[in-house]
């Protein structure tokens, strides 16, 4: 059995020990855990919708199976945005989780948070159950992203801002002396809402007038709208470690500052490396290109954390939160070199519209953003599942590790393929004159459908092993509330 | 440690920073609006979750061929066909004329090359071609008259959306020139008339005729029998495979 530590030091100090709470009639600390439960369950759910969808997807996309799936009333239309929708929930409800999860270090729930709460999870599980319900009748805004109706953003942006409130209610008088994932989630907040909002400009008719420009607000919208998911995985990664570690100089460091700096610019202005090939002006593209070349400071850092990981040698069995962030640093790493590369206009007009970009998304979604989250979710499962039933209670260490390996190879075998047939894709079209329509090379559509399939099949497996453990876990009898171990300052009688 | 000063004036400094970049967006109007029938057109692209399969501009769905500079390739009975009675993964849409016509007026609206394309392409037309437009540059010379009827019947329905010259296609039409070593003549006239549903291949629109019948299965079998030849004759004009890095530009569109 993993040992995960629980202990937490108390804001601004380093030294302190746990002691074990009875909160049992406590219905402040009720809200909090039921707030960071249900998010948790909620993320769960919508990865494993993801995961369903999108495997039916990839099915469609195999020819001899595409006429069955038709004649069973499901084609693309209905499962891309299933897909891809609750893979955005499940990068937002994962980082609903931890965000709830760090309120409730933050003092009690009071009436106006539990009403707020209420709302946001009965508005945001309307839009889910409505999403997936109309989608299937295929009433969808028929965009590549938010390919739900729109009448469910509203749902969605109500949710939103009751969380928005929750969450500055409680941290807006010490909002500039928090540590940087504070910063990065309060930032998320106010970006997600405009992005998300600016996602809909399509619904004003000289916007859609212009189909070109239309693209350009899209792509924009949609880069900074991951910008905006990233800073909260970013900002849980911090918080989780400071948890496990119990150090909190590293979010209050300059270091920490400036990759957040150069993140949330990169954030800003990373859609242009999608739009180099549109009619736009060439100040856009230049100041998309030259801030991408700022991302080279972030993978300096990146390969010293992966040096230092690679340093570590450890008897004992790693956690699972130990091995999912470990995963997300060589993710980062491989990412964030593709996307430097792809950021350099030649080579971008080559890739672009293959499926270098879908890998690129895949390993950005689930290297980095679902390893991060997943170690986030295992802690506080971890937490619960101790609390409830003491040490032999926790996920197990050894199979999960296990799990989390295989996942990671199959994913990234998956990604690999997905570059290399995009950038043979790319190769050989720009061969071709203006015009012509592309026909893929014989050998690429023929190891394409057992390389997806392989590697897809891989992933799902391990995805599928992975759920297994963590569905019955999180929707399991918790019990709310639960004995919580909080923190004391340390004193001369615990030496 | 970070002053809370510092950190204000940070994030004032990034703010103005989207402040900027949001305005360069929204106040570029290279391409401008497209007339009413576009518009018309783009609502039944969105309608109907075209852009699932299709890219423009790169964005959208992999499955079907990037539509940004279609509209000057496309011809309208293969376009009917195709979005009324679907081909392979692409299923049947219920559209009438008028939505056709809006869809291609869409089409044609997008298409401007001379002011982006979806797809860096450095060939010229000259030295490259389809590989339908080589097999024709090929086998039309050498095709007896039966066979070149059958050929024009066969380039006036959507077949070589998904079948492909001399090879199966990545959609899995097969290669028409090896039919006559799976199919009979009865079964042969059976696919050609009704299509063959189960693996997604939707009856020819317009129907062939009895004599376009006759001279599409004469096509056929002449293809099995000229098939070597075409394929070295298709072999010698194929396009270089070489790939000259100094010809991609920095910016494609500067």
């Amino acid at each position: 059995m993993t040992d995960v530590r629980v202990d937490r030091a108390p804001a601004g100090g380093e030294s302190a020990v746990p002691v074990v709470v009875d909160n049992a009639r406590d219905e402040s600390t009720i809200t909090r855990q039921f707030a960071t439960l249900t998010f948790l369950r909620g993320s769960l759910l919508a990865m494993a919708v993801t995961l369903a969808a999108g495997i039916l997807a990839a099915l469609y996309s195999i020819p001899a199976l595409a006429p069955t799936m038709q004649s069973l009333g499901l084609d693309l239309t209905q499962l891309r945005p299933i897909h891809t929708t609750f893979a955005g929930a499940w990068i937002f409800l994962g980082g609903a989780t931890v965000v709830y999860r760090f309120l409730e270090d933050l003092g009690p729930a009071t009436a106006g948070d539990r009403l707020r709460l209420r709302i946001q999870v009965i508005c945001w599980a309307a839009a889910g159950a409505g999403i997936i319900g109309t989608l299937l009748f295929r009433v969808t805004s028929g965009r590549e992203y938010m390919g739900f109706h729109p009448v469910f953003s509203l749902l969605i942006v109500v949710g939103w801002l009751c969380y928005t409130w929750n969450f500055f209610r409680v941290t807006w008088r010490s909002f500039w002396k928090q540590p940087v994932y504070v910063t990065m989630w309060g930032v998320a907040f106010w970006f997600f809402l405009y992005t998300f909002v600016e996602q809909h400009a399509y619904l004003l008719s000289g916007v859609f007038a212009d189909p070109v420009q239309d693209l350009r607000v899209q792509w924009k919208a949609t880069g900074t709208l991951v910008g905006s998911f990233n800073l909260f995985v970013y900002g849980t990664i911090i918080y989780i470690g400071e948890l496990i570690t119990g150090d909190t100089r590293y979010g209050h460091s300059r270091i920490a500052y400036a990759l957040f700096a150069v993140g949330l610019l990169n954030s800003f202005t990373n859609f242009g490396h999608h739009t180099y090939h549109l009619p736009q002006s060439a100040a856009v593209n230049w100041i998309s290109f030259v801030v991408s070349m700022t991302e080279i400071v972030i993978l300096a850092r990146c390969i010293q954390d992966v040096w230092c990981l690679i340093g570590q040698r450890s008897r004992e069995t790693p956690t699972p939160t130990a091995v999912s962030f470990a995963a997300a640093k060589w993710w980062t790493f491989a990412i964030l070199l593709t996307s430097i590369l792809i950021s350099v206009p030649p080579l971008n007009a080559v890739i672009h519209g293959t499926y270098v970009v879908t890998g690129h998304a895949m390993g950005a979604t689930i290297g980095i953003d679902t390893m991060i989250l997943l170690g986030a979710v295992f802690w506080i499962q971890d937490e619960f599942l101790k609390s409830r039933h003491g040490a032999i209670g926790g996920i197990d260490a050894r199979r999960m590790r296990r799990t989390l390996i295989g996942l990671n190879v199959g994913v990234a075998a998956l990604v690999v393929w997905l570059h290399v047939s995009g950038l043979v894709t790319g190769l050989t079209r720009m061969r071709l004159a203006p015009g012509e329509a592309y026909v893929p090379p014989a050998w690429l559509g023929a190891y394409n459908g057992i390389a997806f399939t392989a590697t897809g099949a891989l992933a799902l497996v391990f995805f599928t092993l992975m759920l297994r453990v963590m569905l019955p876990a999180g929707f399991g009898k918790f019990a709310l509330p639960v004995p919580r171990t909080e923190m004391r300052p340390r004193t001369t009688e615990d030496d | 440690m970070v002053t809370p000063l510092a950190k204000q004036i940070l994030l004032t400094v990034l703010v103005g920073a989207f402040v900027v970049q949001t305005a360069l967006v929204y106040s570029d109007e290279l391409h401008g609006p497209i007339d009413d029938a576009a518009v018309r057109g783009r609502v039944l692209w969105h309608e109907y979750g075209c852009q699932v399969c299709h890219q423009l501009y790169g964005q959208g769905g992999f499955l079907g061929p990037d539509l940004t500079n279609a509209h000057r390739t496309l011809d309208s009975t293969r376009l009917t066909s195709l979005l009324t009675v679907g081909s392979g993964q692409m299923p049947a849409f219920r559209l009438d004329a008028t939505d056709i016509a809006d869809l291609r007026a869409y089409l044609r609206a997008l298409d401007r090359p001379e002011l982006g394309r979806g797809q860096l392409r450095l060939g010229s037309a000259g030295d490259s071609g389809t590989p339908w437009g080589r097999f024709a540059r090929v086998a039309e010379p050498m095709m007896p008259d039966a066979a070149s009827r059958g050929w024009r019947a066969l380039g006036s329905r959507p077949c070589t959306a998904c079948h492909l010259p001399l090879r199966a296609s990545p959609v899995g039409a097969p290669d028409l020139s090896l039919a006559v070593e799976r199919l009979t003549d009865d079964e042969l006239r059976i696919v050609l008339l009704e299509g063959r549903a189960a693996r997604g291949m939707p009856p020819p629109v317009p129907p062939f005729t009895p004599a376009e019948l006759r001279d599409v299965m004469a096509l056929v079998a002449w293809l099995g029998d000229a098939r070597d030849t075409i394929a070295a004759g298709m072999r010698e004009i194929a396009p270089s495979t070489a790939v000259r890095w100094s010809d991609i530009p920095w910016w494609e569109y500067p």
